[in-house]
């Protein structure tokens, strides 16, 4: 791709943001194999013999090191403050209230107000608040696993985020779909 | 044909056989095993300000007695970040007594080719110019990774998400180009965020472009 040119040609960005997808899946959610392994099957020549495996336990990597980039959740209670904060329980009928953009800040605001967030997310009764960082990794984290969906608004010019379907036909959450959480380590 | 490649998918192959109408039947690409004898380490940090984390990687590098290399590549895919981190290094440098001597040089997509020849090759020849002690990289990432093989490489420090697995693969090979691998001195350090996710999907969103 040159940098210094745009395009507008829809499978190829479809193409670009699997890539980054992709990208992200390696550090955010649950890695499946040592880094060095999942890069060099990709990109060592296929037609090599099919013994031809490189070394695992590189001891020199995040998943091999056991590093852990982000905190276990507790899912059911992910699950109640999500859903929640896209479909809030209402005593009354409001247009206003529908028409809002989630935007990373607006979402990680509700949240943070959001009753005894810290222990229905962490299982965690420290009495500090919970730091901004700590929901937005809950956030990236579910945005990874395609849990949560991020869209580009193109009038409102801006990233937003919704609940994502396990797939566009059926009107089912991924939210509460157990495949989903398979790759996001849990408490 | 004869098709040479570092870093490929089957599926590059094929858009590359596409686009010349050949068939390629011989080519000289490393197996798995093969690519898996360079290796450095890996860190990963989940960081939104990795400003004062990338200068103790930095500082401690230029201070290490040790004969090892010395030069550090930063990479970010924003051009005014990399323009920004030239800056902040080099007043790190200045307000710092052992490292004044230091320089630290840039490199991204709005130089010209010759430009950007030239400061690399500023950056990677120690003997250019013996008033100059250039161990610092700054680079927009998918300018700077193609074609800069140096064993003088220590630490490659990634300051933002890199927008695929190819750009991570080509930027862990830019360290440690060194036989046999030491993998105990030489890394790749990446510090991410959400914010940086976000960056990179708006922006292939609204303009069509990663790096700006």
């Amino acid at each position: 791709m040159n940098p210094e040119q745009s395009y507008h040609d829809e499978p190829f960005r479809q193409e670009e943001v699997d890539n980054l997808y992709a990208m992200a899946s390696r550090i955010v959610v649950l890695s499946k194999k040592c880094y060095y392994v999942a890069s060099e099957m990709i990109f060592g020549n296929p037609y090599s013999a099919d013994a031809d495996i490189p070394p695992h336990d590189c001891g020199i990597c995040p998943y091999c090191r056991n590093q852990i980039l982000f905190p276990s959740f507790n899912r059911s209670g992910v699950e109640n403050v999500f859903f929640n904060a896209f479909y809030p329980e209402r005593n009354y009928e409001s247009i206003a209230e529908d028409i809002h953009p989630w935007t990373l800040d607006a979402l990680v605001k509700s949240i943070l107000s959001f009753p005894d967030v810290q222990r229905l997310l962490f299982l965690s009764n420290a009495t500090t608040p919970i730091a901004p960082i700590e929901i937005k990794k809950v956030v990236f984290t579910l945005t990874i696993a395609r849990i949560l969906q991020i869209n580009f608004h193109r009038v409102l010019k801006m990233t937003i985020f919704a609940l994502a379907r396990t797939s566009p036909a059926v009107p089912e959450f991924a939210l509460r779909d157990d495949s989903f959480w398979e790759c996001i380590r849990t408490k | 044909m004869l098709f040479l490649t570092a870093t490929c998918t089957e599926r590059i192959l094929a858009l590359f056989e596409t686009m010349i109408g050949v068939n390629i039947t011989h080519m000289d690409w490393p197996s798995a095993t093969e690519l898996s004898t360079r290796r450095v380490g890996i860190y990963a940090h989940y960081s939104e300000r990795p400003t004062q984390n990338m200068f103790k990687v930095i500082k401690k590098t230029l201070n290490d007695a040790s004969s090892l290399p010395k030069k550090s590549i930063v990479n970010s895919n924003i051009c005014r970040r990399v323009i920004d981190l030239l800056q902040q290094i080099g007043n790190y440098f200045d307000a710092d007594d052992h490292l004044n001597r230091h320089e630290v040089i840039v490199i991204h997509g709005q130089l010209s080719k010759v430009e950007k020849g030239t400061y690399t090759r500023f950056f990677l020849d120690p003997d250019h110019d013996d008033d100059l002690d250039i161990n610092i990289l700054c680079a927009t990432s998918g300018v700077e990774n193609v074609g800069l093989d140096s064993p003088q490489i220590r630490n490659v420090l990634r300051m933002d998400l890199p927008p695929s697995p190819l750009d991570f693969v080509q930027e862990i090979g830019r360290a440690g180009r060194v036989i046999p691998s030491d993998s105990a001195n030489f890394s790749y350090i990446l510090y991410f965020s959400f914010e940086n996710f976000i960056y990179i999907f708006r922006a292939l969103h609204e303009s069509g472009t990663i790096i700006s």
